[in-house]
């Protein structure tokens, strides 16, 4: 009957995630936000095809201190002469390296976490949570510091630092969230049904599970760019000659009176990142769970 | 509820032993030889072992451990390496000044937050809501310390009107409070938006319209006080993570608080120094979830009533871990 | 009785949200008469909340158009000042909601939340005479007034319905409307709270909207009885009208009555009405029913079916009964 068949049509199965992007392309905000991160991610990538490292680093020129838009230099130069685009552009990938791997080593760590927590429970989930309590006292900012310190310089430990700060709050929320699934009504019916664990895992876990991780991952990454950027702005974390926005920033620091593009470029080039990943997340959350929609 | 408030409390030296022996082990992970570190360049086995012995170094971690806590119960925080002055001298007289900025922070941003956001929940929307939206996603993504050198440029250097840097008066607190406020502003009036349009559709707003309740008191005393249960969430929260953001406020200003005293030790590798101010700022934070809690009890009758009966991990929903959203 | 309170004149709410709209309540023509149980009976969905929230003036002004006017005791209630209508809302016309557990404010102490509907219609009253007329009304819906001070999760759902009650007949209001108010509790529950509705409706002389889908009920309780389906009433009369199985029917109201158990014949299976409620986005054309309608002609799949049977009081929307003549 072709009833039945617009029926089928319309109830046709479509993922979650094919859903949530249905939601997502009306949003032009979200279109906006989704266009800027992947250009950011495409100058991350292909920075070395736009403008060699040595452009950034090393190469010194003779035209110090330049204003922006002076022939050659869009962005002007820096104390060394070195051009700043150059330097916020092999910044970027800086950036995205530090945000990225640390927000997805953290959350994958506390997801793990939280998910032994919510399922194994007892003591486990005990000790876990004893520690996080009091790990979470210490404000994250002065544990990335600390840890930085104690560290030494250097990406690797920066990434090290940050990861470590997040692994807390994530795993309270995601282990929250997992808590709360399992304990709602319709997970207790598909047990009182007979399904197997590992149904219940793929059919209710994982998909509410999926939309905290991949909210909170985003969040995640633009307040781990932002703290890396902190940390590089006090001298710790990335080295100096690495093109950082913080430590450019933090160069800029003694030019400020007289040549104030040099901290504001790279601070404007760091809210504007932290500010689309967070619209991005924002949008992501709209179009994951349209219950929560325009709510916070 | 008195019994779960001494509990708490009770709680609170073993949670900062915790703390503390995080910490300590954290600083160890280091490499560095603290004793090595103030040697002048040429020293004698000699010097090196009085120096070990003047700081307690010459014993083991746990027993250095150990006796770092004897002490601090004496408010005795140790010798810092740098200056080799009392850490105490150094920090304890700096607590005021964090905590001053902190809290008036908390109260303008209170203040202004708490309206901005029921105005937005209640026009919902609206123009106003959609400026007030774009306006607090920007705010929420300045770095903070960026806007400090941003406000120097403009109101010290280019206009004059306040000091740049350093504690000296009504007008060196204007603009360490303002870059303080905004970033967190556009957070919390987004989050104030949220908790009150969660209230706002619930039954009991329409009952209290059904009783020809003016619009106004349904608002503001029927649905904010059933909000403010997230709102001191938020609030307590906020108020912990500006403790840790003061840190970059009061390098960029000046300030002579905590923040920049561990951000010294840090630099310095001075450990009692940072063990001290990581004390310090954690007792700030288990202060403010203690007065949460509390002010959960007073405004919300239902935890009022399990208080008595049951611990705070029973009520999942009503813990803060699930505010965060 | 005669006289009449509450109309309702061809009156329509549209919703609209994300471009689509939803047609919740269409050409609705109700009226209530003094000291008169009106039962508004009708599937979930089919308008009947909305319609209460629009004498109400409690629907949502954010993507809501109505269309038509509602009057009541002589005032035009659509368009009026909001400021008015607060004068009426709680103390001439009030209303009982579905949800007992959640229809109070958990912060607050109940006796407060019964104190306030009176100070609110009575700001002069001094604080004594509001608490005795607060111990007087709990003890009207049988609660013990020592419980004033008590928060809702300290009472049971039954004893929470009591006090949305205790809060709505706080002013003795002329029009009382009862938005399911038995739906969420137990059956014993639902007897006692009915009973005492009756009680206090013949007490306070009010008249009553009673919305529901329990005929059982509707029985018990109502003089006149209106059913809804797709956003229209579809058949109305006093009770006798549809209760009489010998008068003739909309299809849709034999459809409820065949979908009872009935204790008198011995059938085996019940004869349920067959599909699902349309939508309110997607409501067909012509009868909102045909597409469920055993005796579906092919003049109902389009243009309006006004009422074509009227006899008396009773007044059904079929062309079933439509006479040439009439």
């Amino acid at each position: 009957m072709s009833k039945q068949s617009d029926l089928k049509k319309q109830y046709k199965k479509r993922g979650q995630m094919a859903e949530a992007w249905g939601r997502m392309k009306t949003q032009p905000l979200a279109v906006i936000s989704l266009v800027i991160v992947l250009i950011m991610v495409f100058v991350a990538i292909f920075a070395d095809i736009l403008v060699p490292y040595s452009a950034a680093v090393t190469q010194h020129g003779m035209d110090k201190l330049l204003p922006p838009f002076t022939s050659g230099h869009i962005l002007g130069t820096d104390n060394f002469g070195r051009d700043i685009l150059a330097r916020i552009i092999h910044g970027t990938r800086t950036a995205l390296e530090i945000g990225v791997i640390s927000a997805g080593a953290s959350i994958i760590i506390s997801t793990i976490l939280a998910c032994l927590c919510a399922t194994v429970g007892g003591w486990l989930d005990n000790i876990i949570m004893r520690v996080i309590d009091v790990i979470s006292c210490i404000p994250s900012l002065v544990m990335a510091l600390a840890i930085c310190a104690a560290l030494g310089n250097g990406i690797p430990q920066l990434v090290f630092a940050l990861f470590f700060t997040g692994i807390p709050m994530h795993t309270k929320m995601v282990r929250s969230v997992a808590l709360g699934v399992a304990n709602m009504d319709y997970v207790e019916s598909a047990v009182a049904l007979g399904a197997k664990q590992k149904y219940i895992m793929y059919k209710h876990m994982v998909p509410n599970l999926a939309s905290v991780i991949i909210i909170n991952g985003t969040a995640q990454v633009s307040m781990n760019i932002m703290m890396g950027a902190t940390l590089g702005f006090v001298g710790l974390g990335v080295k100096a000659p690495t093109p950082e926005w913080g430590t450019m920033l933090a160069e800029g620091l003694n030019y400020m009176l007289r040549n104030q593009y040099m901290v504001m470029v790279p601070g404007i080039v760091l809210a504007i990142a932290a500010l689309f990943i967070n619209s991005l997340g924002d949008c992501l959350r709209d179009a994951l769970d349209p219950q929560l929609k325009g709510r916070a | 509820m008195l019994k779960y408030v001494i509990k708490r409390i009770i709680m609170v030296p073993f949670l900062l032993i915790a703390i503390a022996a995080f910490v300590f082990i954290l600083l160890n992970l280091s490499a560095a030889d603290p004793v090595l570190m103030m040697m002048p360049s040429e020293y004698t086995q000699e010097d090196y072992d009085a120096t070990a012995k003047e700081f307690g170094l010459d014993k083991s971690k746990p027993e250095q451990f150990v006796n770092w806590v004897v002490d601090a119960v004496q408010l005795d925080f140790g010798t810092s390496y740098k200056s080799k002055a009392p850490v105490s001298d150094e920090v304890l007289f700096r607590v005021p000044v964090s905590l001053k900025l902190a809290l008036i922070t908390t109260l303008i941003m209170i203040a202004i937050g708490v309206p901005m956001g029921v105005m937005c929940a209640v026009k919902q929307y609206s123009v106003y809501d959609n400026i007030v939206n774009v306006l607090s996603k920007f705010l929420a993504s300045i770095p903070g310390f960026w806007l400090g050198l941003m406000l120097i440029i403009v109101f010290s250097v280019d206009l004059g009107w306040v000091p740049s840097h350093g504690m000296n008066g009504f007008k060196s607190w204007i603009l360490p409070v303002f870059t303080f406020l905004l970033p967190y502003l556009g957070n919390y009036v987004r989050q104030v938006r949220s908790a009150m349009l969660d209230c706002i559709r619930q039954d009991y707003v329409r009952t209290s319209r059904a009783k020809g309740q003016k619009e106004s008191v349904v608002i503001f005393h029927d649905t904010l006080k059933n909000a403010l249960l997230p709102i001191i969430t938020l609030t307590g929260g906020t108020f912990a993570s500006m403790i840790g953001g003061a840190v970059m406020i009061e390098q960029v200003f000046a300030f002579p608080g905590i923040g920049l005293k561990v951000l010294e030790g840090i630099n310095n590798r001075d450990m009692p120094v940072i063990l001290a101010c990581t004390m310090i700022l954690a007792l700030f934070t288990i202060g403010a979830q203690l007065i949460i809690d509390i002010l959960y009890a007073v405004v919300d009758p239902r935890i009022r009533s399990t208080f008595s009966k049951k611990k705070k991990d029973n009520t999942p929903k009503l813990a803060t871990e699930g505010g965060i959203k | 009785m005669g006289e009449k309170l509450l109309e309702i004149k061809d009156y329509s709410v549209t919703f609209t949200s994300d471009k689509v709209d939803f047609y919740a309540v269409n050409h609705v023509n109700l009226t209530v008469e003094k000291g008169e149980a009106l039962g508004l009976v009708g599937e979930t969905g089919a308008g009947k909340t909305t319609t209460a929230l629009s004498i109400m003036g409690l629907l949502s002004k954010y993507g809501t158009k109505t269309d038509g006017e509602i009057w009541f005791d002589g005032k035009q209630l659509t368009g009026m000042k909001e400021k008015d209508y607060r004068k009426i809302r709680g103390k001439h016309i009030s209303m009982i909601f579905q949800d007992p557990m959640t229809s109070l404010n958990p912060v607050f102490p109940v006796g407060n939340q019964i104190a306030d509907v009176i100070k609110i219609h009575n700001p002069k009253m001094n604080q004594n005479d509001v608490n005795s007329k607060v111990d007087e009304i709990m003890k009207m819906v049988g609660i013990s007034a020592e419980r004033k001070f008590d928060y809702p999760h300290q009472f049971s759902g039954g004893m929470k319905q009591r006090i949305v009650i205790a809060i709505a007949i706080a002013c003795n209001p002329e029009l009382l409307i009862a938005d399911e108010p038995t739906t969420a509790l137990d059956v014993t529950i639902q007897a006692q709270v009915i009973k005492m509705m009756r009680q206090l409706q013949q007490e306070l002389n009010s008249s009553v909207i009673l919305i529901t889908h329990d005929l059982g009920i509707v029985a018990n309780f109502c003089d006149k009885v209106a059913i809804m389906y797709g956003g229209e009433i579809v058949e109305s009369g006093t009770l006798e009208d549809i209760f009489d199985k010998s008068l003739p029917h909309h299809p849709y109201t034999i459809g409820l009555f065949n979908s009872l158990p009935n204790i008198a014949e011995k059938t085996e299976r019940l004869k349920p009405i067959l599909g699902l409620t349309p939508h309110p986005s997607e409501l067909p054309q012509g009868c909102k029913f045909h597409p469920r309608c055993p005796e579906c002609l092919d003049k109902c799949k389009s243009g309006d079916i006004p009422s074509l049977y009227t006899d008396g009081t009773h007044c059904i929307q079929c062309h079933l009964y439509h006479k040439e003549d009439a």
